[in-house]
């Protein structure tokens, strides 16, 4: 194909090669047997024997035609289909055959083969002309040839037969069934001889494959066969001549070869020599392949030609001259199936006179097989036969019939068909044409010798034989001259001596006489005794009206009357011999008159060879009144006939020998008188014979045509019958269906439990269900009542008015009803009922019981909507949790979600309250080191199916910031305990660390101030003890050192560490020397901010002068005060000034105390600072300089830094 | 007295920035015959103190008014002068790694433990 395609693309010319080679492909036949299967009344118990024995393998196809009625549905291929493995389709047209498959004819139509293709064609609306069988098998044989198997199974009629000839025609295989149910079919096939062999259904199959396996054989191989058979011949073609006086041993054709080759198939015999003895052993054998010899061995217009030979010289001048009354005879003795018959008389209706003035004519066409002539006398022949005829001719003389082509029966009527055997029965006579074809061959030349002065004799003077191409009359010159020597036209000769040729011919014995022979010899003995007496003894008469018309006549006349010249005359004046008519008009003319008998004595008439003295008798007939009186003229001769007057006188006296001779020559004379007698004696008995004989064919000819008649009228029964028989078959089948499908239905109804009421149109009940019995309170007998008058179990109140709705509109309702009492919920229908042709034929009402249903639907509703309220809590909790939540599911720990703080760990926005998509991997790191993806929380939980407790890493984020988290994951799990997927939770734990972290930063910092401190108390105390005079004053002023400090601290407490305000500094130092009141101390400056450890240094400062003050200054009266002010300098110097004002006069003391010599050196040592003391007599004055940005130890506003000291 | 003898001589810097302690650690330490260098309160006055003298060892606080001594510590070391760290902090994580295993001892210092650490200068 594809070949062909690419060809088709190069160029138009190729194209149509192309198309013209695929579409002889396709009228070429199969490759493979095609098996056709006819089949009518039983035809479908049949198939189903046949099929189930056929190998699914065969490599055949099979065509099924049964005899369907056209307006009934087929359901045959399923029916076989039920019964064999192999594919069964139903034909269709333009459907290719395959091999190992069936295919069924669709019923009305008539399918035939076209190449490897169905033909589908209209059948004929007469039943008795439809043959389906004859169709099909008609056309397998003419494509497929020896491919073509036919067989026959039950039935009636005799369809298949005429297909069946074909396929043998054409070397195919035919079987019919053995044990038929209706053997008619098979029984006009096995009488037709084209029959191969009988056999039981089931046995056909092996058959068919032995049979074909046997044909497939290669060309050689074949060939080498033939010329096996060859050899055979001459003894098959005696044994032939034995048993059936036919000659084929001269006769070397290559069909002859075939059928034997045929006929050794079917015995399934590959020996030549073997074949001949089975046809030794068994004559019926010889039979049967002489049966197959004679098949086919003529057609329509065989050898064009010689039919145009006959049509140009001899059919014209078969009518020339002809009267239309006159009738011209034809026989064709050997004419088989009746083609060259037809042949003939179609050529003489066409070159016949139109109208009245044709001649008759008449074809005699006899032949030893009544079977052929069956076939002659139906006149149908396969559509073949249009190659033969010209398509003028099949339009003329043809009604096409279906498949076939059926003579015109104005044809038939001309040929007459008779079983008449050449060599043994007497043959016809005056006739004008013999066609004998073909049939000389087979005689031998003893037989021919005889059989050609037969045709002689039955031929009229110049009629004309017309024979085969192979056949001669040249040894018999003298009975016959040559008008075409190619085309074996001969004219017989006249003035020959009429010499009767002798028959019977044949040394077999004569038949019994026929039926109809027998016949009038069973009539009455009377009758038979009467007709002797008046043909032998009674004296010759006619019967004549008033004006001597002829009526009738008796035998032996011809003495009396004889033809006038000219035209033929019915007139008995005109018939009249020499010397009659005068008296014969005067007896008549007295007869009519009187009415009574006339007698004429003595008149002498002119006869052959001499004179005749008779006497005349007018007889009148007793008349029925109606009609012209008849008379019957009744010659009787008195004495014999007298010699012509001439001879009298020649007469010797005188001579003895004369005297001799005369008497001699009188004696011959008498004896040849008698032979004269005898002589018209034989002829008028003849004319006698010839006369009845015609009646007889012409009642013959009646009673084949309502013979005829009666068997159209049979086939047209038989083949309804047969219709009947296969539709009663399928119905029978669709029966059982039927009930097999109702118990189903049966059985469904009850299982299912559903009510249903079937209403018809009135709205009356139809039928119910069991279930609906409980339902609706119905009983029995409520079938038929309407259903308002039922009384439901459940509120029925618009039920009424549904089913009208429905039945109304066509729709459906649909609705749920609660039961009355029993607290069931329903669902119930309303549908219309529609038949299987989809009328309206009521309504169907179903309830369908739904409590269960409904409460697991309400139970469903609730649980879903809890369901769905545990979501979206669960979903919202989600969000909400600062948990970060990974779920994996469905076995994938690719696709994972994330809840919002989870995604906010992946580094994702999340963007509302759903879960969303977030990468597999997350960057997390584990003392450092990243996580493989393997042990990804998710991952591992998976993996391990185990659960994965907390444990902490970190979230590297793309910013560089991390996370500290907590992780732990758990893995879920399905029904089938099969991990399904795990939800990882991580924990941020930034701020725990980090507030670990303050938190051990506060502690080691507590403990550094603590140790600090004592460190401070313990240099203080060792220092203090060695500047104190005494215990007392040790413990007073360490008390009061110690109290300062504490003060101090109380304030950076309050400050938490982180630095102090320099007045509240003052104040809480000052506050134990009067600085509560405000009114001792004077503080004057901006808001200064110290940090801890300056705050620390200058509280020890102030406690010092404060001390001092309390001691020896200003403050030990209530009248001094202390001014306490200080400024930022522009040298980023801290600038305090203390100033005692009010005091004791003040005298600079000898010996710096302790306290003095403490401000200024810690100030000096700690702050970078110095202190500047004046003892002025009105009160002490000391300026504290504090370098600010250089040391940084104070700041402003600095925030309590941690670890600072 | 034993141990007096063996610190005598010894050249010591003290590094403290409470005015008291720094006197104290000095006494302490001038008392059992060293030559006391500084107190400093800064590294920065430390080593205005140290530049020309042979140091047999160092007295460091951890913490001078939030300024850390080890950059200090590390010089010292760098020229093999033995040290000993004096702290509040008892905890070791705020010693780097390379001092993690100095000497310490803890405020208030006992002037025998103090006495007993010093003399360890000289063995070494």
């Amino acid at each position: 194909m594809a070949q062909a395609a690419r060809k088709a693309s190069t160029g138009k010319a190729s194209t149509g090669k192309a198309r013209a080679s695929a579409r002889e492909a396709e009228k070429r036949p199969a490759s493979f047997p095609i098996i056709g299967i006819g089949a009518s009344a039983g035809g479908i118990g049949a198939l189903q024997t046949f099929f189930p024995e056929v190998p699914a393998d065969s490599g055949f196809a099979y065509v099924v035609i049964q005899h369907l009625d056209a307006e009934h549905e087929s359901v045959l291929a399923s029916i076989i289909q039920r019964c064999t493995a192999i594919e069964t389709r139903t034909a269709a047209e333009g459907q290719e055959i395959e091999p190992d498959h069936i295919y069924v004819t669709p019923p009305g139509v008539s399918v035939t083969v076209e190449g490897r293709r169905f033909h589908v064609a209209k059948m004929a609306t007469m039943r008795a002309r439809r043959t389906p069988i004859d169709d099909f098998f008609t056309s397998l044989a003419q494509v497929h040839s020896e491919n073509a198997a036919g067989i026959i199974l039950s039935g009636t009629g005799s369809d298949g037969t005429i297909g069946l000839r074909a396929i043998k025609e054409r070397g195919g295989l035919t079987l019919a069934q053995q044990g038929a149910e209706y053997d008619g079919m098979m029984r006009s096939a096995v009488q037709s001889g084209m029959i191969d062999m009988v056999l039981p259904a089931e046995g056909m199959a092996a058959k068919l494959v032995g049979y074909f396996s046997h044909a497939n054989r290669p060309e050689s191989e074949r060939d080498r066969r033939k010329r096996e058979i060859a050899e055979q011949l001459s003894r098959i073609a005696a044994l032939l001549r034995v048993r059936t006086g036919h000659d084929f041993s001269g006769y070397k054709d290559n069909t002859i070869l075939r059928r034997i080759q045929r006929r050794m198939q079917v015995l399934q015999i590959d020996d030549p020599a073997a074949f001949y003895e089975r046809l030794r052993e068994e004559p019926q054998q010889v039979d049967l392949l002489f049966q197959d010899l004679l098949i086919g061995v003529t057609s329509f217009f065989r050898d064009p030609q010689a039919f145009d030979a006959l049509e140009r010289f001899v059919i014209p001048k078969l009518f020339a001259g002809r009267k239309p009354d006159e009738m011209i005879r034809v026989w064709v003795p050997g004419c088989a199936t009746g083609e060259e018959a037809y042949s003939i008389a179609m050529l003489l209706k066409e070159s016949a006179p139109r109208g009245a003035a044709s001649p008759n004519l008449q074809i005699f066409a006899t032949d030893i097989d009544e079977r052929a002539l069956e076939v002659a006398r139906a006149g149908r022949y396969p559509a073949t036969i249009a190659t033969d005829v010209t398509p003028k001719r099949l339009k003329e003389f043809f009604s096409r019939e279906d498949g076939t082509y059926r003579v015109a029966s104005d044809l038939r009527e001309v040929c007459l068909f008779s079983a008449h055997n050449l060599l043994r029965d007497p043959p016809f006579s005056k006739l004008d044409l013999i066609a004998c074809r073909n049939l000389l061959i087979y005689m031998g030349p003893e037989l021919q010798e005889k059989i050609v002065p037969i045709f002689h004799y039955a031929l009229r003077n110049n009629g004309y034989l017309f024979l085969g191409s192979s056949e001669n009359v040249t040894r018999h010159a003298r009975l016959f001259s040559t008008i075409d020597k190619t085309s074996r036209i001969f004219q017989k000769r006249g003035g020959a001596a009429q010499r009767l040729p002798e028959f019977p011919l044949a040394a077999a014995a004569r038949q019994a006489p026929p039926l109809a022979r027998r016949g009038t010899t069973a009539a009455t003995l009377r009758e038979v005794a009467e007709r002797v007496l008046v043909e032998r003894y009674s004296p010759a008469y006619v019967v004549i009206n008033a004006d001597g018309e002829l009526m009738h006549s008796s035998g032996g006349t011809g003495k009396y009357l004889e033809l006038a010249a000219g035209a033929p005359d019915n007139n008995v004046f005109s018939m009249a011999r020499r010397g009659l008519r005068m008296d014969l008009r005067a007896a008549l003319h007295k007869a009519v008159g009187t009415g009574q008998t006339a007698i004429q004595n003595k008149i002498t008439i002119g006869t052959n060879g001499g004179r005749q003295t008779i006497s005349l008798a007018v007889q009148p007939l007793p008349s029925d009144g109606s009609s012209d009186p008849l008379y019957m003229l009744v010659f009787r001769d008195i004495g014999g006939i007298k010699p012509e007057i001439e001879d009298e006188q020649v007469h010797t006296t005188d001579d003895v020998e004369s005297a001799n001779v005369s008497q001699l020559e009188k004696e011959l004379k008498e004896t040849r008188e008698r032979l004269q007698i005898t002589t018209e004696e034989l002829e008028s008995s003849n004319e006698e014979l010839k006369s009845s004989n015609e009646e007889l064919s012409s009642i013959n000819e009646e009673l084949q045509s309502s013979n005829e008649e009666l068997e159209t009228s049979k086939e047209e029964l038989q083949s309804i019958n047969e219709e009947l028989q296969t539709v009663n078959a399928e119905l029978n089948i669709r029966v059982d269906e039927l009930s097999r499908a109702n118990n189903d239905m049966a059985n469904l109804l009850e299982s299912t439990q559903i009510a249903t009421v079937f209403l018809d149109r009135e709205l009356c009940v139809k039928s119910f269900t069991p279930t609906a019995r409980d339902l609706f309170r119905l009983v029995e007998s409520d079938v038929g009542r309407p259903l308002a008058h039922v009384r439901p179990r459940f509120p029925a109140d618009g039920l009424q008015a549904d089913v009208e709705l429905v039945l109304h509109k066509l729709g459906s309702i649909e609705r749920q009803i609660d039961g009355a009492d029993n607290g069931r919920r329903y669902i119930m229908r309303v549908l219309p009922y529609r038949t299987v042709d989809n009328v309206i034929a009521g309504v169907v009402v179903t309830f369908v019981d739904i409590t269960q249903t409904a409460q697991a639907e309400e139970r469903i509703g609730l649980l879903s909507h809890d369901l769905r309220n545990r979501v979206e809590s669960l979903e919202t909790l989600l969000d909400l949790v600062p948990v970060g939540i990974f779920i994996a599911e469905n076995g994938n720990s690719e696709e994972i979600r994330a809840n919002r703080r989870a995604a906010e760990f992946a580094g994702r926005e999340a963007t509302d309250g759903k879960l969303m998509s977030v990468p597999a991997v997350l960057p997390l790191t584990v003392d450092g080191a990243a996580v493989a993806t393997n042990d990804q929380p998710l991952q591992k939980a998976m993996r391990t199916g185990k659960a994965i407790h907390g444990y902490e890493a970190r979230i590297m984020r793309e910013d560089g910031s991390s996370i500290d988290v907590k992780i732990s994951a758990n893995p879920l799990f399905d029904e089938s305990g099969k991990v399904r997927g795990a939800i990882a939770a991580l924990v941020d734990i930034s701020s725990n660390k980090e507030a670990e972290r303050s938190q051990e930063r506060l502690l080691h910092e507590l403990q550094h101030r603590v140790k600090n401190i004592l460190a401070t108390v313990t240099a203080l105390t060792s220092r203090m003890v060695r500047s104190s005079e005494s215990l007392d004053d040790f413990a007073s002023a360490f008390q009061a050192r110690l109290q300062a400090m504490a003060r101090t601290h109380e304030l950076l407490a309050s400050y938490q560490w982180g630095g102090a305000d320099l007045e509240g500094l003052v104040r809480a130092t000052l506050s134990s020397y009067g600085g509560d009141s405000g009114l001792h101390v004077v503080i004057q400056g901006e808001p200064f901010q110290l940090n801890a450890s300056a705050a620390a240094t200058l509280g020890q400062v102030f406690f010092e002068l404060g001390s001092n003050a309390a001691k020896y200054g200003a403050l030990t009266s209530d009248k001094g005060r202390v001014d306490i002010s200080w400024r930022i300098e522009k040298l980023g110097t801290l600038s305090i000034t203390w100033k005692e004002i009010g005091g004791p006069k003040v005298k600079e003391p000898t010996k710096r105390s302790f306290g003095t010599t403490f401000i200024q050196q810690s100030l000096e040592y700690e702050l970078g600072g110095n202190v500047d003391l004046s003892f002025r007599p009105g009160g002490l004055e000391c300026v504290l300089q504090i370098p600010l940005l250089k040391s940084e130890m104070i700041d402003y506003l600095s925030p309590p830094a941690p670890g600072k000291v | 007295m034993n141990e007096q003898a063996s610190l005598s001589g010894l050249q010591i810097l003290v590094v403290e920035d409470a005015f008291l302690v720094a006197l104290d650690l000095s006494d302490m330490l001038t008392e059992s015959g060293c030559r006391v260098i500084g107190p400093a309160a800064s590294v920065k006055e430390a080593l205005e103190q140290i530049d020309g003298i042979a140091l047999d060892g160092a007295v460091l606080d951890v913490n001078l008014a939030g300024e850390r001594s080890f950059p200090l510590a590390e010089l010292l070391a760098s020229q093999d002068v033995p040290f000993l760290f004096v702290s509040g902090y008892d905890s070791p994580t705020i010693f780097p790694d390379e001092f993690q295993q100095a000497p310490r001892l803890s405020k208030p210092v006992d002037p025998k433990e103090l006495t007993e650490a010093v003399a360890r200068f000289r063995r070494l």
